[in-house]
């Protein structure tokens, strides 16, 4: 795709110039030689190539917390995305992160495999090899493995989930044959590995005839309940993220959790707010349990700031300052807890808190993990 | 039907194993010519990356040699390499592959005959595992 079909799709012309996306960019407040704004203004006023040379394509963090605001509807993220679908064609790369052990596994999971290794299901969680709910479970036993050595246990959100699913008499399929999602080569241009994980997915999802596929990552959720039908068609199955499974069941009466007296907050992760637009079903699940006070960050829903980084590229000091932003934020509320829907936010702010020695006073924990270990069960 | 020789890619820690391996050359002992030996200037710089890349892209196992114990030239690269080693172990089980693919091996002695008899060992015990096949159907 020319970078001309690129400014067209994605409103880029109608940029008034009026600065708001640079104001709002967690990036731009930082560092300010990047500005969301310069980069649309020289797509329309610059040669191309000077364009898809700059390696600042790969710092945005594709938050979308400037095309929320735009008065004029450009969609940033995607225009970013596209962009880079042309930088990788002259080898214009983001630096990835962890040495690029996360890309490498996406790659090598392009080819069909014998098996993959499900052994980490113990023995109080029960699933099934086909069924009409299934549960998808992404990447957490890779970051399990990567990320044990800042503890972060990125396992427990996927079993609590599981948990949560046979506590509703519920077995569902996990399947040894998924893979990983595609969300990150989707959104680092890499288009031919995106397409071949998609397709083997889908016919994995087939394959186990599930009528509902439940996620417990944020961006595996929008990647496959927006972007895989943007390439191949209209889905045959319904995609719900964890949090709008519970919440769904919370109202029917079917879940009802124990007391507890915790003070949290909600992190809005951006593909599940700014992307998707669901802001209500976590916090209905955490206000289901009794006791639980929720207390609002400044900045929350679809202003709510990034957690620093994303698609394991390009995280420097300045994603770092971010995320120390976002943890002070959460801090000044006066929660013990800062819980969010996403295994990224996660890991990325857990690393943060590694770095500075956890003097932060606020302990990470996912949406599913909370909810599990408040569930009264019998 | 010609034997199976396995495609194995061993990085080598360019101090103890690697005196090794050119002692064997000295010496004119030879080992299996389907090693393909990538000296690496020490296992500390080793990443998962580079041993997935190599299975992808069609290696049938991975060797890795590194130092022997308070032996690395840069004091720890060689117990750094050898906690990549692990972790890459387990990734490796999680996609399918099986983890007795990847090897790490400690070379305190760096006689030629002993590199032979350590990549000999290694190279029987993946002909025995056969070729490693990333096209099967799951």
């Amino acid at each position: 795709m020319k970078l001309d079909t690129i400014i067209e799709k994605t409103n880029a012309y109608y940029c008034l110039e009026c600065g708001i996306c640079t104001g709002s960019c967690p990036i731009s407040r930082i560092y300010p030689k990047y500005s969301p704004r310069l980069f649309v203004e020289k797509s329309l006023l610059i040669a191309e190539d000077e364009l898809i040379e700059d390696s600042d394509l790969w710092t945005c963090l594709t938050c979308g917390a400037c095309s929320k605001r735009c008065p004029s509807l450009v969609d940033y993220q995607d225009f970013m995305r596209q962009t880079r679908n042309l930088a990788i064609e002259i080898d214009n790369r983001g630096i990835c992160t962890h040495a690029g052990t996360i890309q490498a596994i996406a790659s090598l999971q392009q080819n069909d495999f014998v098996q993959k290794d499900l052994s980490w299901i113990s023995d109080d969680l029960k699933i099934k090899e086909t069924g009409d709910v299934l549960f998808f479970v992404g990447c957490s036993p890779y970051f399990n493995v990567i990320f044990n050595d800042i503890g972060v246990n990125s396992l427990t959100a996927t079993k609590s989930s599981i948990k949560i699913l046979n506590a509703l008499g519920i077995e569902p399929a996990v399947r040894p044959d998924e893979r990983c999602c595609g969300h990150d080569a989707y959104w680092t241009g890499e288009l031919e590995t995106f397409k071949q994980l998609a397709k083997k997915n889908l016919e994995m999802i087939q394959k186990s005839g599930a009528k509902k596929v439940v996620l417990s990552c944020a961006e595996g959720y929008t990647t496959l309940k927006t972007v895989y039908p943007k390439f191949f068609g209209k889905l045959k199955f319904e995609v719900q993220h964890i949090s709008q499974f519970i919440a769904e069941k919370v109202e029917a009466g079917l879940l009802s959790f124990k007391e507890t007296d915790l003070k949290v907050t909600y992190h809005d992760p951006c593909r599940l707010g700014r992307f998707e637009s669901e802001y209500e079903a976590p916090r209905k699940v955490l206000q289901a349990i009794p006791g639980l006070e929720l207390v609002e960050m400044p900045r929350n829903r679809e202003n709510s700031l990034c957690c620093g980084s994303s698609t394991w590229i390009n995280c420097t000091q300045v994603n770092k300052k971010i995320q120390v932003e976002k943890l002070k934020e959460a801090q000044s509320t006066g929660a013990a807890t800062m819980i969010t829907a996403c295994p990224k936010c996660n890991i990325h702010l857990n690393c943060t808190m590694h770095d500075n020695g956890f003097h932060f006073n606020v302990a990470i924990k996912d949406l599913a993990t909370m909810a599990a270990d408040a569930l009264d069960i019998g | 039907m010609p034997q199976f020789k396995p495609n194995i890619i061993f990085y080598c820690c360019e101090w103890n194993p690697y005196i090794g391996a050119d002692n064997a050359g000295a010496q004119e002992i030879q080992y299996p010519a389907n090693i393909k030996i990538i000296p690496v200037n020490c296992t500390g710089r080793i990443t998962p990356k580079l041993i997935l890349n190599a299975f992808e892209y069609g290696a049938d196992a991975v060797l890795i040699g590194a130092c022997g114990k308070g032996e690395c030239h840069y004091v720890t690269g060689n117990k750094t390499g050898e906690n990549v080693v692990n972790e890459t172990a387990e990734l490796l089980q999680l996609t399918g592959i099986d983890s007795r693919r990847l090897g790490f091996e400690r070379f305190s002695d760096i006689s030629g005959e002993y590199f032979v008899s350590v990549v000999t060992k290694f190279n029987e015990k993946i002909t025995q595992l056969g070729a490693l096949s990333l096209k099967e159907a799951a």
